[in-house]
């Protein structure tokens, strides 16, 4: 028997003039946690996606406990003991908890429920999960959910699992419960890949890395023997600075934002915004901190006028803006960067010159009597292009064949050229790489630095933690916490995150 | 739209190649049919090429017929811009017609023609909007779909013309049609002793201001944004229900023109039948054009000259003209197909060359 | 090579077109020539042109014709056809284009016109219109619409290579009325019209006229059903009449009149039928059918061509034999001597010019 329960050799897969995977190795030890590190666009879904039977490689051989197979399907990779879980769930809501476990297994046509869920309950406990089979999905909190998906593969016996980026979604707490069950199932023989571009993680519970480069595996080192830094090197190719250089706030007492007593209603309940207040002063930025989906879409969503408020009150400069059209809101000087920078931030047909003016159409600079002067904004382009250190292979492609880094660069560039009283910007550097993020955080902090109010909502702790003035961190649509900048750590987050208030020790 | 930018016109040249492909092998898989029919389609096609194009007759009937299809073929591809469908081409059209005839109908025989075709031209346009918009604003207020909406509006006005020409608006001597118009009322010939008439000149200035708002105007931008990505419009501040009126209704606009155009340049009289489906063909010639309002000139009268030649090869061959149906829709079916199959050759091609570094 | 190609293409149509409009010329006057010789034939109807046969080689013209509706209609469109068929067998070059709409008919001639046809047949009064407005471009090509002058326009406007035809269809109604009205022995006659058209009223009004003249205590009852394709409204049409004691039902609605002819099938009730000989319907009711030759209403204009009457409005009727009654079949023996006289005696008479059957176009049946 091969010590590899996994060996993918020299993987290839070319989309059209894109190469996604470039002759890629990879192997996995029985029992170890082998972490896929790389930035998005890296390749490391495809490269999974190919393992578990999505993609046919274009090239290159598999071979599974040493025997060389071809999946060419998902229920392939299953039947082999390849189970995946996926970044977003695949579970049905309105379904309980083991009528998902045994969905689409197949097979016979009356199903032994008491049978399905005496397995989940045994699966569970030895693995400490606390899943009971008759829960309703729609029920369960997001951490339970991933640990459904896994019982899910576990049940179809699965050797090897494949987690995508599955901290994305989790609290502090629960990112804690599931390495805890990782490592037990790696004692029981298990392996597992975990796919992450998160360096903190990849450090804390892997056995291996093997980085992806732009298609191409960098290499595959014992995790012990590295450091985050090396790390970060090996990814991106040179040094990164991790902590970003800051001056003090200064303090202004200028109100540019005031919310008093906003309810807003949500796409889900626990969004729904209850009676929330928040001021943002000229000159700081306020970093909005909590898991996904605990309101900070809506709050952003409301100020910038593309969710209307219910009750309470938005107040840009002063001036009453609930309510107002977003062409309002725009000329109230208040910038957005939206979190769907592909989607919403940018039109990708378009060249960097249109995306430039999308929210800024009656700016007489570019145009006048309707008709746009595409030389004055070829020029702009020209100097954004240059100071933002935008990479293109053609000066006029469409924005659309953009990196995320150079795009979301685009985007802020923009948002700051308005030269806004305020500005929002909402993960900001999600899925972008070290260098990327290193130059959008020094940029956002440019802007305080000429004034602007800055309202910045992530869920990367560290960007938080490294940006902002003060911090409030919401849950339930409320905000649970606020933090002064000497408050400010990674634990006291972390509480306020899952909800609980601080102890009565938050000192001032 | 960027200008002498590299990648627009490798784009251009790409879909130039397709069209080119797509056109020969449509006339290829005809040749088949023509075979079947017992005649050469080496002289069938002689026969179409010589009398759409050689003959005054031939291209003054070309131009006749592309005028109604550029006009709202515009219109259609400005829709489908903005991410609307305008499949009530048809509709709008009647409409523009009824409306527009009614102006030289009721107005003194007195009245100076360039009066009359201006107000006709109005009254065309706001008619036509007005039954175009009607679809946008449903889509707007109650989110129906605009697709099913201008689709049904062809029928209802469809129907209302019929009504008026057969009660209210029909000429005595008991053919279903209005009175005819003034003979100074008429739009002049730019051929005599042909169909070909001024409204071509309409066209072709719709054509050129269609082109004019996509490239220069923040009207073309916005409209080009709520086509692309509706959330980005929004983000833009951009109002897009109203828009999704608005480009209805300009749509619209150009097809109640074009009725107006139509009745004004070759029936002078509103009966039924005036349009033969321009607006689907139109919607075909748009997307041929790949919503480029200066190839949507270019094919509807590639478009016409098929029709123009197919009767001509009909009466010269005894070819049935449906079987210029089959072209036009060979072509489009090609047009389909064909970037398909040339990423599918690409890539095998690339894999070939591929295995052979490997080995 | 592609440049070549067209060019090559280009000057063979252009060749193409300039022989063809030569020939165009040549025929015309060839045709001329011909008309002095039929002239002194002085024959009349399509055994002049039948007889003419062996010459035809020489004078063969391109003849176009255009139907307003499907060649397979069984009556208008196919009677039309039949004709063209007949002069395609007298050695002309014929074609055809059925199912017109009217917005088309212009392009139609058009489009004949400017491939060097000789004649072309617009059958139908749609046709007029366009034909006046095509004609002038193209002197060298004759045109012919089976109808009436457009609205508005005189007989003087008409341009020289156009013809009309303004046929009396209602002197063949009239010779039905004489029948109708020796045939009936309630005195009570329904008539079940299609559209109201000048031709459908005209013929009505001529049928009236005949009953009211030979048997004055008999009744019409008209219904101008407003329809040619509707027989279950023909149907109940001609079962009102029959139930107010009408005992002949007569029809000129076409596909109407088919339901009309059932009701009177089911009730036993005789008729009059209309476009053809419908005797095969009803053998046993039908008396007769008051019939437009189609046929040789299109035959008729090669004819008038070679013999140089083409042009200006032409008036068919029963004395041409291009409108008459059919034959009485299974009523031979049934129809009194006297009324078959009477028949004889107006067809005499009409044709030596003694009576002109009056055209009202009112619905005069309504004034009884």
């Amino acid at each position: 028997m091969s010590k590899h329960i996994l060996r993918m050799d020299q993987i290839t897969k070319v989309f059209g003039k894109m190469t996604a995977n470039d002759h890629v190795d990879l192997t996995v030890r029985k029992g170890e946690i082998l972490a896929l590190l790389g930035e998005n666009g890296a390749g490391k879904s495809t490269l999974m996606n190919i393992l578990y039977g999505l993609y046919k490689p274009t090239s290159g051989q598999i071979y599974f406990n040493g025997e060389p197979v071809s999946i060419n399907s998902p229920l392939k990779a299953i039947e082999l003991g390849i189970g995946m879980v996926h970044q977003h769930f695949m579970l049905i809501p309105a379904f309980k908890v083991w009528e998902n476990v045994v969905l689409g297994l197949g097979g016979r046509v009356i199903l032994d429920e008491a049978a399905a869920k005496e397995k989940i309950r045994a699966l569970a406990s030895e693995y400490q999960l606390e899943v009971d089979p008759d829960a309703r999905i729609s029920n369960l909190p997001v951490g339970l959910q991933q640990q459904v998906e896994i019982l899910k593969v576990l049940y179809r016996g699965s050797r090897l699992l494949i987690l995508d980026e599955p901290t994305g979604v989790l609290t502090p707490s629960e990112k804690v419960k599931l390495f805890q069950t990782l490592r037990e199932l790696t004692k029981d023989g298990f392996s597992v890949i975990f796919i992450s571009h998160k360096l903190d993680e990849v450090m804390e519970i892997s056995d291996r890395v093997t980085v992806l480069c732009r298609g191409k595996k960098i290499g595959t080192v014992d995790t012990k023997d590295m450091t985050k830094e090396k790390l970060a090197r090996l990814m991106v190719g040179r040094d990164v600075v991790f902590t970003v250089e800051k001056t003090a706030s200064k303090g202004s007492q200028d109100k540019v934002l005031e919310i008093q007593d906003l309810s807003v209603k949500g796409r889900r309940l626990a969004s729904t915004i209850k009676h929330l207040n928040l001021t943002i002063h000229a000159g700081e930025i306020l970093g909005v901190s909590g898991v996904d989906g605990n309101g900070q879409s809506e709050l952003v969503e409301a100020i910038t006028g593309l969710r209307p408020v219910e009750s309470g009150k938005v107040l840009i400069d002063g001036k009453d803006m609930t309510n107002r059209s977003p062409a309002e809101i725009i000329k109230a000087k208040t910038a957005l960067v939206p979190e769907d920078r592909k989607k919403v931030g940018s039109v990708k047909s378009y060249n960097i010159e249109k995306n430039l003016i999308l929210r800024d159409l009656t700016n007489p600079a570019y145009c006048k009597h309707g008709i746009l002067n595409y030389k004055a904004l070829e020029k702009t382009a020209d100097e954004i292009i240059q100071e933002y250190d935008i990479r293109l292979s053609e000066r006029q492609s469409p924005v659309g064949a953009l990196s995320g880094g150079n795009l979301q660069k685009v985007i802020l560039a923009r948002e700051i050229k308005s030269q806004p009283r305020l500005l929002v910007a909402m993960h900001p550097t999600r899925g972008l790489d070290v260098g990327a993020i290193e130059f959008i955080h020094k940029k956002l902090i440019e802007a305080r630095d000429a004034g602007a109010a800055v309202l910045l909502v992530s869920a990367e702790l560290e960007e938080i933690l490294s940006l902002s003035d003060r911090v409030v961190v919401m849950s339930g649509g409320r905000i649970s916490g606020e933090l002064g900048e000497k408050d400010i750590t990674m634990e006291k987050i972390g509480l306020l995150m899952g909800g609980e208030k601080l102890g009565g020790s938050a000192n001032g | 739209m960027a200008k002498n930018s590299s990648p627009a016109r490798r784009a251009l040249g790409q879909n130039a190649l397709v069209l080119a492909v797509s056109i020969v092998a449509a006339f290829l898989v005809s040749m088949i049919f023509i075979l079947a029919l017992g005649v050469s389609p080496v002289d069938a096609f002689v026969s179409m090429f010589r009398g759409a194009l050689t003959r005054k007759y031939g291209l003054a009937e070309v131009l006749a017929k592309a005028t109604p299809l550029i006009i709202i073929g515009v219109g259609v591809a400005l829709a489908t811009r903005g991410g609307m469908s305008n499949l009530g081409g048809d509709g709008q059209f009647y409409i523009g017609a009824i409306c527009s005839i009614c102006v030289g109908l009721f107005l003194p025989p007195s009245t100076p023609a360039l009066v009359v075709w201006v107000l006709a031209l109005i009254v065309g346009i706001l008619s036509g909007g007005f039954w175009g918009g009607l679809s946008g604003w449903l889509k707007a207020k109650f989110n129906t779909s605009e697709v099913i909406i201008t689709i049904m509006l062809n029928y209802v006005a469809l129907y209302l013309m019929g009504w008026l020409v057969h009660g209210p608006l029909q000429a005595p001597g008991g053919i279903p049609q209005t009175q005819a118009l003034e003979k100074s009322f008429q739009l002049p010939k730019i051929i005599s002793g042909t169909r070909a008439h001024a409204g071509i000149f309409i066209a072709l200035a719709s054509a050129l201001l269609v082109w004019w708002i996509f490239k220069k105007t923040t009207l073309g931008y916005r409209i080009q944004t709520v086509g692309e990505s509706p959330d980005a419009a929004v983000y833009a501040g951009i109002k897009t229900n109203r828009y999704m009126s608005l480009i209805m209704a300009l749509s619209g606009a150009f097809a109640g023109m074009a009725g107006m155009v139509e009745v004004y340049g070759v029936h002078y009289r509103v009966l039924e039948g005036i349009s033969s489906s321009f607006g689907f063909t139109a919607m075909l010639i748009a997307l041929l054009a790949k919503l480029n309002p200066l190839a949507v000139v270019i094919g509807s009268l590639f478009i016409s000259a098929l029709t123009v030649g197919a009767n001509s090869m009909q009466i010269d061959m005894s070819v049935p003209t449906s079987i210029v149906n089959v072209v036009q829709s060979l072509i489009i079916f090609f047009m389909l197909i064909t970037p398909a199959i040339k990423s599918d050759l690409l890539s095998s091609i690339s894999k070939k060359r591929h295995k052979k570094e490997v080995a | 090579m592609n440049k070549t190609m067209k060019c090559v293409a280009g000057l063979l149509a252009l060749c193409a077109t300039l022989s063809l409009a030569a020939c165009g010329g040549s025929e015309a006057s060839s045709s001329e020539a011909a008309s002095s010789q039929a002239a002194s034939s002085e024959a009349a109807s399509s055994e002049a042109a039948s007889s003419q046969e062996g010459e035809t080689a020489a004078e063969s013209l391109r003849i176009a014709l255009l139907l307003p509706g499907s060649l397979n209609d069984g009556g208008w469109n196919a009677n039309a056809y039949a004709g063209l068929k007949e002069l395609e067998a007298q050695g002309h070059e014929v074609a055809f284009t059925e199912s017109l709409p009217i917005s088309s008919m212009e392009e139609a001639f058009n489009n004949y016109a400017a491939n060097g046809f000789d004649l072309i047949i617009g059958h139908g009064f749609e046709f007029g219109e366009p034909a006046m407005r095509v004609a002038p471009n193209y002197p060298d090509t004759k045109f012919f619409v089976s109808g009436k002058l457009p609205d508005g326009v005189a007989e003087e406007d008409i341009p020289e290579n156009v013809g009309f035809m303004d046929m009396r269809e209602y002197e063949a109604a009239y010779l039905a009325g004489i029948v109708a009205a020796g045939m009936t022995e309630s005195n009570v006659i329904g008539y079940v019209a299609g559209l109201e058209i000048p031709s459908q009223l005209s013929n009505m009004a001529a049928f009236v006229t005949a009953v009211n003249e030979y048997n004055p205590d008999a009744k019409v009852y008209g219904v101008v059903s407003g329809n040619f394709e509707d027989p279950a409204k023909g149907q109940e049409a001609a079962m009102a009449q029959i139930d107010m004691g009408a005992d002949i039902i007569v029809q000129t609605a076409d596909s109407t009149g088919m339901g009309a002819i059932e009701a009177a099938v089911a009730k036993g009730v005789k008729l009059i039928g209309y476009g053809a000989d419908q005797y095969e319907l009803a053998p046993d009711l039908m008396m007769t059918c008051i019939v437009t030759d189609n046929k040789m209403v299109v035959e008729d204009q090669a004819r008038r061509i070679a013999e140089g009457t083409f042009g200006g409005l032409w008036h068919p009727g029963v004395a041409d034999g291009v409108c008459y009654i059919t034959p009485y079949h299974n009523f031979e023996d049934k129809i009194p001597q006297e009324v078959k006289d009477n028949v004889n005696d107006a067809i005499e008479r009409i044709k030596s010019g003694d009576l002109v059957v009056p055209e009202i176009l009112d619905r005069i049946d309504n004034k009884m």
